[in-house]
């Protein structure tokens, strides 16, 4: 593992450190995922949060961290980061609909050309996601396995309103809305699934590392669907796999 | 065998149940405690006291040194109606109070009983106010915190009609001796910032543009500030990357927006500079149209 000793101070208590491991960024995911975790329940007297990104780490301590602080967090990284770990995680399978309505985003960005919309459609189809972080929104996860080709830069100026359940591209990421938000994402689809609910516990279902498969559905299995599932704590299909790093 | 001893004021304190019913909620008012915290990995905002330095002057005036949860009004304050007795305070922005007929002076404690009627009226300088209760408001924590935010909690904000259970701790005595000072709220344009990680990749025109302009607020919510000014377009960009309360985001349109308590947790704009706490409380109580510029103060040295 390659780490930076250095702490980057952004504020006061928040200090972001970059880690790096040799092992595929598939299982990195999932890597960084229980190190975080584990960060947060070996330091909960000093640290009350932790975020990671595809950048980088970011320790949110209670008070201003003295060196001695630090220094503690970087050995028991050193150490955490040697042992082996299995892991186990998820393969969803989340149906979508596709129609023009939920899609008109791609439409306006292919300006209306049918044949450039349907391709870029298909090949999204073709895809399998990784869920990497949450972010933005309760629920709100940032998904990797976009090809660079399919990616699609952010809006100039963000949507007011989006609907929950809203697939959108954003760049190389892929997400869904969990609920009503402003968004400056490419909406391609939608699902009747809901990907945060605060009677669950826990709230999300779907952990750093999981994989997502979209499969497409018609309007009218949306909305026949829609009506059956959107409240309920139905979670959809899914495989699970280990990864051992 | 383990001893441990209850403190002499605790049976008083918890047989003395009070509760408040909202006869009006005022235009946006909600529960706010210090925040919600370690769940920030499943998207949570850390919500909290937009002015978190109204917020605790108001909980230390009925003696809560340790930041109870109160209400945080916009705008236009609550009506409230008392079943029993409390100590109360209200803090922040210049507003009118009133309890039944008489006017309630801000930034002192004073005492409502049953059937009293607390009510705030529209703010004439300032946008937020905080109404404090001894011993604060009592409620199941939900995911660790009292804050309201939908969908986390099952309301945004108080509704109209709710009964609001205080815990009720009546006795100010222990701390009628204890003397803090309270600084008045400052309304001058000028934010303190420190450096945030993308500052440095910058250049140096646009950095010099940044810190002699003038920005306007324009739309603003306890999400977020959107400042206009007169920066240029850019091209930068940044993958989405960690974000907290007062981290200033750069846009494409050379727009800022300032994440502030029930913001996001990422951000996918540059993280150009970070506004000190006090700062935070400062700006939460400018409203629309308002003009602020920035002064780098200097950052924590890193290790």
């Amino acid at each position: 593992m390659e780490l930076k000793t250095r702490f980057n101070a952004f504020g006061k208590k928040v200090y972001i450190i970059n880690i790096k491991k040799k092992i595929h960024i598939n299982s990195f995911i999932a890597w960084q995922s229980e190190l975080c975790n584990s960060i947060q329940n070996n330091f909960e007297d000093i640290i009350e949060d932790v975020v990671f990104s595809l950048s980088e780490i970011t320790l949110f301590f209670k008070e201003i961290p003295n060196d001695n602080d630090k220094k503690q967090i970087i050995l028991w990284l050193r150490n955490f980061s040697v042992k082996k770990q299995n892991i186990k995680r998820n393969l969803w399978e989340i149906p979508v609909c596709f129609d023009p309505i939920y899609s008109q985003d791609i439409l306006n960005y292919f300006e209306n050309n049918s044949i450039a919309y349907k391709t870029y459609i298909l090949n999204f189809l073709k895809c399998t996601f990784q869920v990497h972080h949450y972010g933005f929104l309760p629920g709100f996860f940032y998904s990797t396995g976009l090809p660079t080709k399919l990616n699609l830069p952010r809006k100039a100026t963000p949507l007011k309103l989006i609907e929950p359940g809203t697939l959108a591209i954003g760049e190389s990421y892929v997400g869904i809305y969990p609920q009503k938000s402003p968004g400056g994402w490419h909406r391609i689809g939608k699902t009747y699934y809901s990907f945060f609910n605060r009677l669950n516990d826990p709230p999300c279902f779907a952990l750093p590392g999981d994989k997502i498969k979209f499969s497409s559905i018609n309007l009218d299995e949306y909305q026949k669907q829609n009506d059956k599932i959107q409240y309920s704590k139905k979670l959809p299909n899914s495989t699970s796999f280990e990864i051992i790093c | 065998m383990i001893k441990f001893s209850i403190p002499k004021n605790y049976q008083i304190q918890h047989h003395l149940k009070s509760s408040v019913k909202i006869i009006d909620p005022g235009f946006y008012t909600s529960i706010q405690d210090n925040g919600r915290y370690g769940y920030r990995r499943v998207g949570f905002p850390v919500s909290g006291p937009m002015d978190k330095f109204s917020f605790t002057t108001a909980n230390k005036l009925v003696g809560n040194f340790n930041n109870e949860p109160a209400l945080e009004s916009t705008f236009k304050g609550p009506k409230l109606l008392f079943s029993g007795p409390s100590w109360v305070a209200v803090s922040g922005a210049i507003i009118p109070v009133h309890k039944n007929d008489r006017i309630i002076e801000l930034n002192k404690p004073f005492f409502c009983d049953l059937g009293d009627i607390l009510e705030l009226g529209s703010v004439k300088k300032g946008v937020r106010s905080y109404i404090s209760f001894g011993g604060g408001i009592f409620q199941n924590k939900v995911f660790g915190s009292y804050s309201q935010y939908y969908p986390i909690t099952k309301n945004a904000t108080i509704i109209k009609g709710e009964n609001i259970s205080l815990k009720g701790s009546t006795s100010l005595l222990k701390h009628k001796k204890f003397h803090f000072k309270i600084n008045n709220l400052r309304f001058d344009q000028k934010l303190e910032v420190f450096e945030g990680p993308y500052w440095k990749c910058l250049d140096n025109e646009l950095k010099k543009i940044i810190l002699n302009i003038e920005f306007k607020i324009g739309s603003n919510d306890r999400m977020a500030y959107r400042l206009t000014g007169s920066l240029p377009k850019n091209k930068i960009s940044s993958p989405s990357a960690p974000v907290l309360p007062g981290t200033v985001q750069l846009t494409p349109n050379g727009d800022l927006i300032i994440v502030m308590r029930d913001g996001q947790v990422t951000g996918g704009y540059p993280r150009i500079l970070q506004l000190t706490e006090k700062s935070q409380s400062h700006l939460s109580q400018f409203m629309t149209g308002k003009s602020i510029n920035f002064k780098i103060i200097e950052n924590d040295i890193s290790h």
